[in-house]
């Protein structure tokens, strides 16, 4: 048992127990074993003590106690038993059930009710109620949550939920008395982030979820704990099947469980219709006279081992390439690049986390070892100073966010937000409403902020002293190379003063544990690479990596980025972040392997296109990559794709790629089977099987199995566990995500002035930095919470709350344009002579900043992505196409909507 | 040797075959107790357990809210109850699908006294026998009318006070602007 830091011991029901002083006596008694009932009280939430079920007698009080926000007591005596407090509970429950209906058997919450629950532990089969029961008006609320008001025992566990938690506050109580209702602001339909925590919290059939509305009974569902597959939080969700369906009815989550602690967002509460979409690919499918047909299996799998190893006899090995998406498994991307290594011989192999996420691992291995988070959730958590930069958290990472606002809204964390976003009430929650001092920068310039945050770091003198001790040189040569950077031009580029910056510098440096997080509007905008080593540089001069409790925290979109490039699917790593051109550890994973490994640095998803194009690339192997849907026309993407000799694409779904394949084969979703997902905080978290695949589908491990079989190179797994177990032997000598001394004293001392001098020295000036195009607003292609990549489009629910792309602007801007939330805009950019344009609807947003829009970016077929300007970074080869310049004007007359437009194109 | 001697005399004399002859001429003048089905039929008992049926309300609409309560109290798995949102009445729930498989039904009853809402019932009926046991799987329409057959006369909906069942709050709903499942699909 662990050391208590002030025991109190108690007595309750005769029972003596001790207890961490400031416990409350229903969770001393919890630990004792002993069940107190309550309805109000949750493990989520601060006690409120309304509904008074938990009253116990205590020794020397003259009334009774509700126990759940009644502090323990050296030497309390407490009876949870004793006939008074028996008596209270049968009277509160006749009280609760005096207007509660009976209609049990047709409520979704039957079963699994707690009302139902204690009425049969602690009521009276008896009412002394007799009056007509209260019948509360019935009233339209939202076609996803469906509310029940007569059910209502007006806990509030809900309202606490959405404003403690959320701090979302979509709902209220309204009215009083027996007529109390939980409502909405002037009971409008319910418009707020659908994360279905009132549905989970609720303790009753008050709350229940319309979309699964008499779909189930609980005692008819297997329950399966895995990780969502959406965002890379990682959360821990159960989903409900009906095993005679093969289909997922709904999905939940443990409070006391997994990384998110039973918080979820709309879409893994909501999302799960993609698992069993009408349109997933059920068989394998070959192209013959121009069109795709389906194929059995064994034939499939040797054709395509047939013309891999044609191509491989006829070009060379390095003719093949692969890239895996960063929603697989990392068992199924450990195998993917030991297929193309091994199998294949060729060292392209890549992953969709080269989208931002390279320049994160590549710029962290360098400084810690490792890319993952440093600080896990509770370290946020229990954070002094939380810094937010490029990333609307909400939108981008909902449950790390929750995280942050428990920092600030429990234990009084300073948060310090660094984008181009304003205070707003709305209904989705927005971080920079929690900041006493938000910093609302130039749209483009959050890598120009943490540089001027490390010039002030070091110009107020702000380093940390056991840093400043250790590292003379580093520090004197970054105090050399912030002279590069003069204050009034990172004044002018970022639109802050000086002393903002300075005021935010120094409280990050003067927490006791402060927290930096970092997101995809500094990974994924042009110069993302330096702008994560200059953070790394403000890391390790505030003392983010030396101080306990604190830590610098890349974001990542796609569940298991972290996953597939420690898994070695990056032309640049091997399995376990190991460098390729490392010839000792390429020699120790040959010992393990037993085989040669090619020892060239492949090349990087864009550089694979290029070569493609080039014709130096014959085939390609995209396992769950769309570059074609996601990747804008100017990258040359469908050139590259049209001029290959192979393409297979093995997927869920029949994407925009996979219609231009040769070859399609049918994998199973994340429901379907078993593997582990790494998060972004470097958790490694089992996902298991829930489902028969759908169809013919096959696991990616499977696929790559009996591929490398019938090339003639077995790679024979009986199970992903066997896997699982390999990479365990393989990687035993790598850090555990520790930061390693020796690879940051080596990198403090290597640094060279130089390379400190150009990673300070401002751009050309703005025009370069904030992109081409021409116009006057500013562009960024974003996330939205709603969608995840364009894997959440499949997911029907979802699709309804958010069932198109719409361009987001400040109201101010929307008033100059004369435009109306759902007027349709038109964006166009000029690029050199040619113009290209977009035609959106647009809607206001006054988190937005002036001067700024974005479009999220889950809508290709909107045609936004190509106005954005394309680059690739020199040195991680990541692609940059999510912000550009853009004139917008009203589009009179388009009276069309995107998926109108969407329909039309596809026609064509 | 007294009883081997009365032995043989009763032997001789048939007494044993005059007995039992006796029995059988006594049958003669008492009821007969074979019934010559199917053209003589037997009266059951009022609590006979025989085909299943489901129950109406005196206005016809059905008494099942499809909670599967009967599906799970069923020891022999014989009930698959679907069940949904009756279209344009918020929250109303009714068993969209229900279906009895016969051949595995034990008949012990356990569905009648899961039923909260008393929609089982089992009717009187025994002759079930078919030369096609898919007639053996009923659906709930079959149901329904096996339970108007036999259960004619039943009692009108009780009020459920204070209910989303009761038919003022239902009227009370569909008076507002509800859109159903399928207008939101739509």
């Amino acid at each position: 048992m662990t050391t208590l830091k002030s025991p109190v011991t108690l007595t309750i029901d005769g029972k003596s127990i001790t207890v961490e002083k400031g416990t409350y006596v229903i969770d001393a008694a919890r630990q004792a074993g002993i069940h107190i009932p309550y309805f109000c009280s949750h493990v989520k939430l601060a006690p409120d003590a309304n509904c008074r079920m938990c009253l116990v007698e205590v020794e020397k009080m003259p009334k009774l106690q509700t126990s759940c926000n009644l502090p323990v007591a050296e030497g309390m005596v407490v009876r949870s038993t004793s006939e008074k407090a028996e008596q209270a509970h049968k009277s509160v429950m006749d009280f609760i059930l005096a207007n509660h209906p009976l209609d049990c058997p047709m409520c979704d919450q039957g079963g699994e009710c707690e009302l139902q629950d204690r009425t049969h532990a602690y009521s009276d089969n008896y009412s002394h109620y007799t009056e007509a029961k209260r019948l509360p008006e019935k009233r339209y609320f939202s076609p996803y949550i469906e509310r029940e008001m007569s059910r209502c025992i007006t806990c509030m566990r809900c309202v606490r939920y959405c404003d403690e938690v959320l701090d979302v506050k979509a709902i209220a109580a309204v009215n009083r008395g027996d007529r109390v209702e939980i409502s909405t602001f002037m009971d409008r339909e319910l418009d707020c982030e659908f994360c279905g925590g009132c549905v989970q919290i609720c303790p009753v059939g008050a709350f229940t979820n319309r979309v699964a509305l008499y779909d189930y009974r609980p005692w008819q569902l297997k329950k399966t704990e895995t990780v969502c597959a959406y965002c890379a939080d990682g959360c821990t969700l159960t989903l409900e099947s009906k095993v005679s369906e093969n289909q997922i009815v709904r999905v939940t989550s443990d409070w006391e469980k997994g990384r998110n602690l039973g918080d979820l967002c709309a879409k893994g509460f909501f999302g799960y219709h993609m698992i069993n979409s009408p349109e997933r690919v059920a068989a394998p499918m070959i192209r013959q006279d121009g069109r795709l047909v389906e194929w059995p299996w064994i034939e499939a799998i040797e054709a395509a081992a047939q013309r891999l190893s044609e191509i491989k006899r006829r070009y060379g090995a390095e003719a093949i390439g692969g890239v895996i998406s960063a929603r697989c498994t990392n068992e199924e991307a450990y195998l993917f690049q030991k297929l193309l290594r091994l199998a294949i011989g060729t060292p392209h192999v890549d992953s969709s986390a080269r989208d931002g996420h390279l320049n994160s691992v590549r710029a962290l291995t360098r400084v810690a070892g490792h890319g993952r988070m440093t600080a896990p959730y509770e370290a946020i958590e229990a954070a002094r100073v939380v810094m937010v930069i490029g990333a609307d958290l909400t939108e981008t990472n909902p449950i790390t966010a929750l995280k942050v606002k428990a920092a600030v809204r429990k234990h009084g964390a300073n948060l310090i937000t660094v984008g181009p976003y304003l205070k707003e009430i709305g209904p989705i929650s927005n971080l920079v409403n929690l900041s006493q001092a938000p910093l609302t920068v130039t749209p483009g310039s959050e890598s120009m902020v943490v540089r001027a945050l490390v010039k002030a770091v070091v110009e107020e003198r702000l380093i940390e002293p056991s840093v400043a001790a250790q590292a003379q040189t580093y520090v004197a040569r970054v105090e050399a190379a912030v002279t590069q950077l003069p204050w009034p031009v990172a004044e002018a580029r970022t639109g802050l003063s000086a002393d903002a910056i300075k005021a935010a510098a120094r409280s990050l440096s003067g927490a006791e544990r402060a927290v930096v997080l970092f997101g995809p509007e500094l990974t994924r905008q042009a110069g993302g690479y330096d702008a994560v080593c200059a953070l790394a540089d403000l890391a390790i001069l505030t003392g983010l990596y030396s101080k306990p409790g604190s830590g610098l925290n890349p974001l990542c979109e796609e569940n298991n980025e972290m996953g597939v490039v420690e898994m070695g699917a990056a032309p640049e790593f091997l399995p376990g972040l190991i460098d390729v051109r490392n010839e000792a550890a390429r020699l120790r994973l040959r010992e393990a392997w037993k085989e040669e490994l090619p020892s060239a640095t492949g090349w990087s998803l864009t550089q694979m296109l290029e070569e493609a194009r080039q014709g130096r690339l014959k085939a390609l192997y995209l396992v769950g990559e769309d570059p074609l849907g996601s990747l804008p026309a100017s990258s040359g993407v469908r050139q590259a794709l049209q001029s290959l000799e192979l393409l297979i694409c093995q997927d869920p779904f029949l994407t925009e790629t996979g219609r231009l394949a040769h070859l399609v084969l049918p994998a199973a979703g994340f429901a379907e089977k078993e593997g582990t997902f790494t998060n972004h905080e470097g958790r490694v978290q089992r996902v298991r099987r829930a489902l028969e695949p759908v169809g013919e589908a096959l696991p990616d491990w499977d696929i790559f199995g009996q591929l490398a079989a019938g090339l003639g190179h077995p790679l024979d797994y009986a199970s992903a566990g066997e896997i699982t177990d390999e990479i365990r032997r393989v990687l035993s000598d790598r850090p555990d995500g520790r930061i390693d001394g020796a690879v940051m004293a080596q990198y403090l001392a290597d640094l060279t002035a130089e390379e400190l001098e150009a990673r300070y020295r401002p751009g050309p000036g703005a025009a370069s930095e904030r992109g081409r195009g021409g116009g006057s607003m500013t562009l960024v292609i974003s996330q939205s919470l709603f969608h995840s990549g364009k894997l959440s489009r499949r997911a029907s629910e979802l699709m309804r709350i958010e069932p198109e792309g719409r361009l987001q602007l400040n109201p101010s801007d929307a008033e100059r344009l004369g435009v109306e939330d759902g007027d349709m805009v038109r964006l166009r950019t000029m690029d050199g002579s040619a113009s290209r344009e977009a035609v959106v609807p647009a809607v206001r947003r006054a988190k937005i900043a002036p001067g700024f829009c974005r479009f999220p970016g889950h809508f290709p077929e909107a045609g936004v992505k190509e106005l954005v300007d394309w680059s690739v970074d020199p040195v991680t080869q990541t692609p940059y196409f999510r912000s550009g310049r853009v004139m917008i004007e009203k589009a009179v007359g388009a009276a069309a909507t995107a998926s109108v437009q969407a329909a039309a194109r596809e026609g064509v | 040797m007294a009883s081997r001697i009365t032995r043989l005399l009763k032997t001789i004399f048939l007494v044993e075959i005059l007995r039992g002859l006796t029995l059988t001429f006594r049958h003669l003048f008492v009821r007969s107790i074979t019934r010559q089905y199917p053209h003589e039929r037997p009266d059951v008992a009022k609590r006979f357990r025989g085909v299943m049926s489901l129950l109406r309300y005196q206005d016809g609409g059905e008494k099942c809210v499809g909670c599967g309560l009967c599906e799970v109290a069923c020891p022999s798995n014989v009930i698959k109850v679907v069940s949904a949102e009756r279209e344009g009445t918020p929250l109303k729930r009714y068993a969209r699908e229900y279906w009895f498989d016969l051949s595995r039904c034990v008949f012990c009853g356990f569905c009648v006294e899961a039923c909260p809402v008393d929609a089982l019932a089992m009717t009187p009926n025994y002759e079930y026998a078919t030369t096609n046991k898919r007639d053996l799987l009923l659906s709930k329409e079959t149901m329904l009318a096996l339970g108007d057959q036999y259960f004619p006369n039943q009692p009108p909906k009780p009020a459920y006070i204070g209910s989303c069942e009761s038919e003022m709050y239902l009227l009370s709903a569909k008076q507002q602007h509800y859109p159903t499942k399928s207008d939101d699909q739509g």
